[in-house]
């Protein structure tokens, strides 16, 4: 068979297809955004690039500021707990038997399956005031009312059952991209913990460390790729989000997603909402090039 | 202490589903012994040295090392320590981190850890690759690395599972020599798992022949080889010409025998087992000959059939009554004499005391 190499055309005429979408959906579409954050408005409609720096010094103004700070810190809380709960599921899936790894798999990506919008509605109807959630705590309530009111301690749990506000504020949104993004680190880690040899943990216990020893020392160090994708994988669009903060939000929980999505739409400032998304894209290339330094540093040591 | 054997294996067996790896094996490791667990793959032999360390849980049966019981107690907890057939030298950590984890995760200070360190890598001849990491050694050196972490440990046992069968030949005959070395030096128990019987045989001071999750014979090396007692650790360990063979009588130190292919055979009655079913002679204890041999010798008249040379040695393959037998002649000359050709009449004898009388 011919190598690619003595025949370069196959090369390019594979990579022509994807280089081309690639090139006309992303590649030119971006760089219409980055010109027109140099634009002013002359109608409804019409843009004039005139290449003003104002939209940039408006995009840099306090309020603005202070949204991309609260989108990151949202993102960055949302990602801790996606970690948090996903290495126990991803390394409970790697040492699962074979057979089941599938099974399990699948259960992780079944949500994928359900479209964004209909998950987060659903998600409405399960923490609103009057939700799943809040009628199971009622009926829990209820149950312990009646055991503790016959010994005396009924007043404990007050007169009524108050139901918790769980939807419409930070909580909601931070639980939100949790939910959505979920599997995105979920994936990684398992890929990573399920290429691990076995055979270096078993090691560690053998060397005389405890559990938590050789997780700490052997299997996070090892799996670090893993959770550095993963750790991308989901901040990157939690930064960005507008649909979970619009839907499960409350009134302060406009994120910079919000504002942007405001600008291109509702509020017709194009040029403000190209300038705001660059300033969002120019976080992410730097948190890109934190994770490089990051793997460069930690990679492979413990 | 010391009277008592390091390790105790009472009616050991595991069970995986319905399939038992290892079944009731009961055997004793004594002191300072190079042990080895020889037998094919599948055979149970590993599984029995993950009990040791703790990885399988026994489904039944008990093991005691120096005396204690090791039920329910987990493998950062036993006196026991392993080197891993893949090696499993951690990737994310140098040459001295590597041989200084175990230390490290049971709390024994600084500069102890420092000294043992060093002292274990010259042990293994590893001085100045201490800041060294993983993917810059070789396959030998990564061995090595794992001994050493193993050893510095300092256990009761140190448990190998197969640690040669990833190396080349050449050396893998080093490593051996350098284990055997290295056992004497430390003083400390080795069980080594292999399905290699020249390493078992060449390093180990007792050798435990394993089929089925069954030990079938547990013997220093040269009786293993010399007196096995079944037919298959005689054709597991080295090569073996086998006969059908029945009692006909015994007495007078002598043992009578009908053996298929050769007719009576007299035998000096040594150790007669209790019931013989077949007679075992190794090939390099047969001589090829173009001439009838001297008296006292039991004879095969045969055709040669095949040659295979080898250098130091040839198999030579006799035809001989319908039955393909093998024997080995030592090329201790540069010139062959006599030469044999394919087809040429010859004859294979025998001494009757270096038949193997077998019982199973």
């Amino acid at each position: 068979m011919d190598s690619w190499r003595s025949a370069p055309w196959v090369f390019w005429a594979f990579l022509l297809p994807g280089g081309l979408w690639l090139l006309l959906f992303f590649l030119v579409p971006l760089a219409m955004v980055w010109v027109l954050a140099f634009g002013e408005r002359a109608g409804p409609v019409e843009i004039v690039i005139t290449w003003t720096l104002d939209n940039y010094r408006q995009a840099l103004e306090p309020i603005y500021l202070g949204l991309f700070w609260k989108s990151f810190w949202i993102a960055a809380l949302a990602t801790a707990i996606c970690l948090v709960i996903s290495f126990p599921v991803a390394l409970a899936v790697s040492f699962a038997p074979a057979r089941a790894k599938p099974l399990l798999l699948m259960l992780v990506i079944l949500p994928f399956w359900t479209n964004l919008l209909i998950r987060t509605y659903a998600m409405i109807a399960v923490l609103r005031t009057k939700g799943y959630l809040n009628f199971g705590l009622e009926y829990l309530w209820t149950g312990a009312k009646a055991l503790l009111t016959p010994i005396g301690l009924g007043e404990l749990l007050g007169e009524r059952f108050v139901p918790l506000s769980l939807l419409y504020n930070n909580t909601a949104v931070v639980f939100g991209i949790v939910y959505v993004y979920l599997p995105f680190m979920v994936l990684p880690l398992y890929a990573t913990l399920e290429r691990l040899d076995r055979s270096l943990i078993e090691a560690s216990l053998d060397l005389g460390a405890s559990q938590a020893r050789t997780f700490r020392s052997v299997i996070v160090p090892l799996a670090w790729p893993g959770i550095v994708s993963g750790i991308i994988l989901v901040f990157i669009p939690a930064l960005g989000t507008f649909l979970i903060s619009d839907l499960l939000g409350g009134p302060d929980s406009q994120l910079i997603g919000n504002v942007i999505e405001r600008q291109f739409k509702a509020a017709n400032n194009i040029p403000l909402g190209s300038a705001l998304s660059f300033l969002l894209l120019y976080m992410t290339f730097l948190a890109l090039a934190l994770r490089a330094w990051l793997a460069g540093r930690r990679g492979y040591r413990g | 202490m010391s009277g008592i054997p390091i390790v105790r294996i009472e009616g050991l067996t595991k069970r995986f589903g319905e399939f038992a790896a290892v079944d009731a094996v009961s055997l004793e490791i004594p002191r300072n012994a190079f042990f080895a667990l020889l037998g094919p793959s599948g055979c149970g032999k590993t599984t029995l040295l993950r009990m040791l360390a703790g990885f399988e849980q026994p489904s039944e049966g008990r093991i005691l090392i120096d005396g204690e019981e090791m039920a329910g107690v987990p493998p950062n907890r036993r006196p026991v320590n392993m080197v891993f057939q893949s090696y499993a030298v951690f990737p994310h950590m140098t040459v001295a981190e590597n041989v200084a984890y175990g230390l490290k995760v049971t709390g024994v200070p600084r500069p102890e850890i420092e000294r043992r360190v060093g002292e274990a890598l010259r042990m293994v001849r590893l001085s100045g690759f201490e800041r060294r990491r993983p993917d810059q050694l070789s396959g030998g050196q990564k061995q090595r690395v794992a001994l050493a972490r193993a050893l510095v440990k300092r256990p009761k046992l140190l448990l190998l599972d197969e640690p040669l069968s990833a190396l080349d030949r050449k050396l893998r005959e080093e490593m051996q020599l350098e284990l055997v070395r290295l056992q004497h030096e430390v003083g400390i128990t080795f069980v080594i798992v292999t399905h290699d019987q020249g390493e078992a045989l060449s390093m180990a001071t007792h050798v435990a022949v394993m089929n089925q999750g069954r030990v079938l014979q547990i013997s220093d090396p040269r009786t293993l080889y010399e007196q096995p007692r079944s037919r298959f650790v005689a054709d597991f360990i080295g090569q073996v010409n086998v006969f059908e063979a029945r009692r006909v009588a015994a007495g007078d130190g002598e043992l009578r025998l009908a053996v298929d292919g050769i007719g009576e055979l007299a035998l000096p009655d040594e150790r007669p087992p209790e019931k013989v079913v077949a007679v075992a002679v190794r090939p390099e204890k047969m001589r090829v000959s173009a001439v009838p041999p001297e008296e006292g010798r039991v004879t095969i008249a045969g055709r040669v059939g095949q040659i295979a040379y080898f250098g130091d040695h040839s198999r030579v393959f006799v035809e001989a009554r319908g039955r393909r037998l093998v024997c080995i002649r030592h090329n201790r000359s540069r010139r062959e004499e006599p030469s044999f050709r394919e087809g040429d009449p010859c004859y294979l004898s025998f001494r009757p005391e270096d038949a193997i009388l077998l019982s199973s």
